[in-house]
């Protein structure tokens, strides 16, 4: 017995080679936002994903050190800002996700 | 023999395994395309001011057209030069570009103070595409002030401090190309204007009649109609992002 027909092989093997970091649904809505903009700032991130500042704060931390993202933080006046802008490897990381997703799913990638 | 062999642990159940990871997909199409549409749609309207800074525009266009027209007694001319309006009435429509910029600026940071700033993605074909219009757009226009407004106005004594605020009106064009990104046609139309408006007045120099009499207010209605629906897409987009603005 084989594994089953090609196609439902390359879906398993793309499943099982998701990029767990982000398939998360936090961390992915961030990565889209990011992708979506050349600079975000925290305050929007926190209003457009629903996150408390806590939790951004964590899943931005865990982006930021697989490379995905970078943490641009600056004053505004007296007022600390923090943005976040999506890095080559987050969007390559980002583009590879949908790839395998699409395959996944029988070839219907995300646009 | 296929990637997962016999007795692969996934080997009978992966379409199963399949469907429950599908189930599982962290969030839906829709989820994500709304997600995108909606910080383009902010990182495009919040730079605008949501729409009112093209309000304002098209309100100061049409009053710029009001006192060319007025103030020339309703003449209509073809690339004539005119006496010259009082420095009085043209010094105070010189600020119209700074105040309008001033009033961009401070409705755009408004918006950025409520949700928070984003800068949205360069044009379709990227800092080329923006490069295009800082020197189609402004860097050319500024520099046509610059040069083209005195020389046609030579005959015509050009005092000191006419000649330096139309100076100061194409050197800001030039310097503010940067905060200008992603400027719609109409907001480009208008920003152009409000800048080439008060110089031809300070030179003297009178735009082709129709252009003077059509360009203004009608650049000037078009972008009070647009700046309105925007500002209307931008309220919905507010109460989406879970506040009234």
């Amino acid at each position: 017995m084989t594994g089953g027909a090609p196609d439902d092989q390359d879906s398993l093997r793309a499943i099982l080679q998701v990029d767990r970091l982000v398939h998360e649904p936090a961390r992915l809505a961030i990565l889209t936002i990011l992708r979506a903009a050349e600079r975000v700032e925290f305050k929007f991130m926190e209003a457009v994903t629903r996150l408390s500042k806590g939790n951004l704060n964590s899943h931005a931390t865990k982006l930021e050190t697989a490379g995905y993202l970078e943490v641009l933080k600056e004053f505004r006046g007296k007022t600390p800002v923090t943005s976040f802008r999506l890095t080559e490897t987050g969007r390559e990381a980002l583009r590879r996700y949908w790839e395998q997703m699409g395959t996944a799913h029988g070839g219907r990638n995300q646009t | 023999m296929g990637r997962f062999g016999k007795g692969d642990l996934f080997d009978e159940d992966q379409s199963a395994m399949q469907t429950i990871f599908m189930n599982d997909l962290p969030l839906h199409p829709e989820q994500i395309a709304r997600l995108q549409v909606l910080t383009q749609e902010y990182a495009r309207l919040s730079r605008r001011g949501a729409g009112l800074g093209k309000v304002l525009g098209g309100v100061f266009l049409l009053l710029l057209a009001g006192i060319e027209f007025f103030g020339h007694r309703g003449r209509l001319s073809f690339l004539v030069i005119l006496a010259p309006l009082p420095i009085g009435p043209v010094l105070a429509m010189t600020t119209l570009p700074y105040l309008w910029l001033g009033a961009r600026e401070g409705l755009a940071r408004r918006w950025e103070r409520r949700f928070g700033a984003v800068e949205p993605v360069a044009g379709p074909h990227g800092p080329q595409s923006h490069l295009r219009l800082v020197v189609g757009g402004i860097l050319f226009p500024s520099l046509m002030l610059l040069g083209l407004v005195p020389l046609l106005a030579e005959h015509r004594p050009f005092g000191r401090l006419r000649a330096a605020l139309v100076l100061v009106l194409a050197m800001t064009l030039a310097a503010i190309w940067r905060r200008l990104r992603g400027l719609g046609k109409v907001e480009r139309m208008t920003c152009l204007l409000l800048f080439a408006g008060p110089s031809l007045l300070l030179s003297g120099l009178r735009m082709p009649a129709g252009d003077t009499l059509l360009a203004f207010p009608l650049v000037g209605l078009a972008a009070i109609l647009i700046g309105l629906r925007e500002h209307a897409a931008f309220l919905r987009l507010g109460r989406e992002l879970g506040g009234d603005l």
